[in-house]
């Protein structure tokens, strides 16, 4: 996996690390963190590709839990919705909450409070954010995101879906 | 007024095209796999 997303031209290989967590079982979970090459942007569709290309495409018992990523740029609001466009490539993110989680009374989720700060004319410098779809055994969760892209290009002309990206964090830009 | 408003228009057009874009910075991927193989 770690070689994979080091295979990607616009990963800085520098920049990655892995930590397993402790433990002795077979399967054990690991995190992988990466960093874009100064001035290109991780294409999530390419690095799909890339994994779906090595053997956990095929029968594992691997999975994913999550995909966090970082994106700096402009959200747009368009009918209602935020969206988050990245430059030169098919990638569009729809800024949102995690549909399954219950949100505490009271409490305002990060998607409502970035809402609130573009509402109150802010511009966002970065957001934070939790991937949908990749989350569950590789074979699967590859199968499902190949089937939404392809999806999506036959649909040529008409208005893409773009990826649910849950906010978990943002920045805003200092004027 | 409509030949001196489109270097305005245009100007606004591209502050549009330039300001609409994001670019995916870094990632963190939790994964579980079989650390014997």
């Amino acid at each position: 996996m770690r070689d994979t997303i080091a295979r990607q031209s616009d990963v800085d290989k520098s920049s990655m690390k892995y930590e397993v967590e402790p433990g002795t079982g077979k399967y054990r979970n690991g995190t992988i963190t990466f960093a874009a090459v100064k001035g290109k942007s991780i294409d999530l569709k390419k690095l799909r590709e890339s994994i779906q290309a090595t053997r956990l495409g095929g029968n594992t018992r691997s999975g994913v839990n999550y995909l966090d990523i970082t994106a700096e740029g402009d959200v747009v609001v368009a009918d209602k919705e935020t969206l988050l466009k990245v430059t030169g490539a098919e990638q569009q993110f729809l800024l949102g909450d995690d549909p399954k989680a219950k949100p505490k009374e009271g409490e305002k989720t990060p998607y409502q409070r970035l809402t609130e700060a573009l509402a109150k004319g802010k511009k966002i410098a970065s957001v934070t954010g939790r991937v949908q779809g990749w989350s569950g055994r590789w074979p699967t969760v590859l199968g499902e995101l190949a089937q939404e892209t392809e999806k999506n290009g036959k649909e040529a002309g008409a208005a893409k879906k773009p990826t649910l990206l849950v906010v978990k964090e943002f920045e805003i830009a200092e004027k | 007024m409509a030949k001196n408003a489109w270097p305005f228009a245009l100007g606004l057009s591209l502050l549009i095209a330039s300001s609409a874009g994001a670019q995916v910075t870094s990632g963190v991927l939790n994964v579980t796999q079989c650390e014997m193989s």
